[in-house]
């Protein structure tokens, strides 16, 4: 399982390198905006173009590893991040990707987010958020504000939505960020800091759904009338859990930026330290000798 | 006794000076009802150990490296085995939170370029049927281990059942699939599982090893594998891809291109659920459906031609063939020996390819009168058990009649030669 990296140079990347299939998203769909601004973070950041893996499970923004030259895999619903955590433990050579929206990965795979942040796994996972179920027409979500009507809830939705910030926050995720996917440079930014950062990084990027939920994000757009707030990182302590939740409270429409950020030993670190060790104590025996020794203990 | 047990615990030695006792003090006269064989075989080289420790020892001799599970009863002792043992071998086995991901995170390793493994017992196998179904569809190599106990729910989550079957072959919605194999005692665990490895990277497709709590937890004695014979090193394939490679070729078996390969074109593939062209584009096609389900299919058309026809165990034509899958493998086996001591022509046969079955059966059931298939799982709604339904299915032989018992403890020789009886008597 050592990596086996291939020593290519890493060639600059252009948009036409990366493009693929044409999206299939509506026109005026938020996910085009996060798709160009992930284009344009890889590119910056010169990763080679091999070494990229995007994974998605099922939805609208699910559809992502189409639209992208890259190795991807397009898996069940709500999966994605397990299927990442294989990826990302059995080859620390590649670098990791994970797209989908709101069903996906607070409701079906909610689950999974939990414990993919608790065990800090090495991966970027950008959250697509739209309040609402797109691929199948218009029902509640997780995170669809009470009162809002749907298929579902033609009455307005009676549940309380999920608090993703506070969520993430609590679960143990070391990088927890909140964007805007009618806000590029400020998404670019968030993009950019969530690869860079090692251990379990978030975007949650809220990106409007024009068929069904249009306006749903009004009130963060300046261009529509809101107030696009940003979090005052000077003025925070980045590495507090209890700042950060304080900050989660309220997120109508609440404030964009990074919330929490923290190093911690990843995942993959600790399992690759137990396997050094494990390695360092057979004393240079092949598998197959090993594997010899083992039956032997048992004549 | 204390020279060979002297160095392990007070208790150990204890034990082991109670039980000589209990048999020093056993009447002499009942000993001489119990008919003692020498063994054969008894050279140094013989180890002695359970099926489920077997079942990883022969997943690392195949080359898995990476593994996730979660534990269950009585699958467990493996994922045990594994994650201490695995990290040895430059490997690893993740615990997961749930069922659901721990074959998810199989599959991101299998996607990856390694060979995975993956296992559960009954309720988690039906938790993990969707990305098995996945892992069909999107043609990825897998292996995974069920150790079948007493079902359906909860059931007796410590006895041995063969319930599983039907689910191991037909689990997952859609047309999906992938190869079952079963091994027949604890020593057919190593080789069943080198099997599993070798057949998911030629086939890459699920592969199940059908195991059950008899054997996952008993102890024999065999003799030591040759590994110099079966060794398989674990490869990574990441070479560079020409302009001619597609993830999905109709007219050959898939060999993805892992992460970390890179193209010569620079076109790099998505492996997919969706029904897709042989590009990995996603395709609601009519034709196109129905070429990939045929190819996907043909997989197994192929493998079954490539299987060799069992070979019977006693008489090789005659009133009555037994046919055995897993481990009723001993008590059909004694049992076929004790018709044929009383004058009867019987043979036997143990299935290690349930999925697909190994071409041939039809002409070898035609050499006998009867057919009687002893499953330990219910004779069902039309009077037939999980394998017998099968062989009637595939060979439309009206003669093959099912002996099934559900009470979570193994087949006795004397319930199978009655059933024997009760049919050769038919005539």
């Amino acid at each position: 399982m050592s990596d086996s990296t291939s020593a290519a140079p890493a060639e600059k990347l252009t948009k036409k390198d990366l493009k693929a299939d044409h999206p299939t998203w509506c026109p005026a769909c938020g996910d085009f905006a996060v798709l160009a601004s992930f284009f344009n973070v890889v590119q910056k950041l010169g990763i080679p173009h091999e070494k990229i893996v995007c994974v998605a499970g099922i939805g609208c923004s699910s559809r992502f590893p189409y639209f992208v030259n890259t190795h991807g895999i397009h898996f069940i619903h709500g999966r994605a991040l397990p299927l990442a955590t294989g990826i990302s433990l059995s080859r620390p050579d590649l670098h990791v990707f994970v797209f989908g929206g709101d069903g996906d990965g607070f409701s079906i795979g909610g689950n999974h987010l939990n414990h993919a942040a608790r065990k800090n796994v090495n991966l970027s996972y950008v959250v697509m958020d739209n309040f609402v179920y797109g691929l199948t027409k218009n029902q509640t979500s997780p995170t669809t504000p009470i009162g809002r009507k749907s298929k579902t809830d033609p009455r307005g939705a009676i549940d309380r939505p999920i608090n993703p910030m506070s969520q993430l926050i609590s679960s143990g995720a070391t990088f927890v960020a909140r964007t805007h996917a009618a806000q590029v440079k400020h998404m670019n930014e968030m993009f950019e800091r969530a690869i860079l950062h090692p251990g379990f990084a978030v975007v949650e990027t809220l990106s409007e759904c024009t068929m069904f939920y249009p306006g749903a994000f009004d009130d963060s757009n300046p261009r529509k009338g809101g107030a696009f707030d940003l979090v005052d990182e000077t003025a925070q302590d980045m590495e507090s859990v209890s700042a950060a939740m304080e900050l989660s409270q309220d997120l109508n429409p609440g404030k964009f930026g990074v919330y929490y950020e923290t190093r911690r030993p990843t995942k993959n670190e600790l399992e690759r330290e137990w396997l050094a060790d494990a390695r360092s104590k057979i004393g240079g025996a092949s598998d197959k000798d090993l594997l010899r020794q083992r039956f032997a203990s048992m004549r | 006794m204390a020279g060979k047990f002297g160095k392990k615990s007070e208790d150990i030695l204890r034990n082991a000076m109670l039980a000589f006792d209990a048999g020093y003090a056993w009447p002499v006269h009942d000993i001489e009802h119990m008919p003692m064989a020498p063994g054969e075989n008894e050279g140094d080289k013989r180890i002695s150990t359970d099926g489920n420790t077997m079942i990883a020892l022969g997943l690392i001799a195949g080359g898995v490296r990476f593994g996730a599970g979660y534990p269950i009863t009585p699958w467990t002792s493996i994922m045990e085995f594994l994650r201490s043992e695995l990290p040895k071998y430059d490997g690893m086995f993740i615990q997961c939170e749930d069922e659901l991901a721990a074959v998810a995170l199989a599959l991101g390793a299998s996607y990856s370029g390694h060979l995975a493994i993956t296992g559960s017992s009954g309720p988690g196998l039906a938790l993990k049927s969707e990305a098995i179904g996945y892992a069909s569809m999107a043609e990825l190599p897998l292996i995974v281990v069920n150790i079948q106990r007493g079902g359906p729910s909860t059931g007796l989550p410590t006895s041995v059942e063969q319930s599983d079957l039907m689910q191991a072959i037909y689990g997952s919605h859609g047309d999906a699939p992938r190869i079952v194999l079963a091994p027949k005692n604890v020593e057919d665990c190593f080789y069943t599982a080198l099997e599993a490895c070798r057949l998911a990277k030629e086939y890459s497709t699920p592969v199940f090893i059908l195991s059950d709590q008899a054997i996952a937890t008993r102890l024999e004695a065999f003799q030591e594998p040759d590994l110099d014979q079966h060794w398989q090193e674990p490869t990574l394939d990441l070479s560079e891809r020409g302009e001619d490679f597609k993830p999905y070729p109709l007219d050959q078996i898939t060999r993805h291109s892992p992460p970390g390969a890179r193209s010569s074109i620079a076109k790099y593939p998505v492996v997919t659920g969706l029904e897709h062209d042989e590009w990995g584009h996603p395709s609601g096609n009519p034709e196109n459906h129905a070429n990939m389900t045929a190819k996907r299919r043909n997989k197994l058309v192929r493998l079954a031609e490539s299987l060799p026809t069992p070979v019977p165990h006693g008489e090789q034509e005659g009133s009555l063939l037994i046919v055995g899958w897993g481990s009723t493998y001993g008590p059909i086996k004694e049992a076929t020996d004790r018709l044929n001591s009383e004058g009867h022509k019987v043979g036997s046969i143990n299935l290690r390819h349930i999925h697909p079955l190994p071409n041939g059966l039809g002409e070898l059931f035609d050499k006998y009168d009867h057919v009687l298939v002893p499953e330990m799982n219910d004779s069902g709604v039309y009077g037939y058990g999980q394998l017998a339904t099968l062989l009637r299915a595939k060979t439309c032989n009206p003669k093959i009649q099912s002996v099934n018992k559900v009470q979570g403890i193994s087949f006795r020789v004397l319930e199978i030669t009655a059933a024997a009886e009760a049919q050769i008597a038919q005539g």
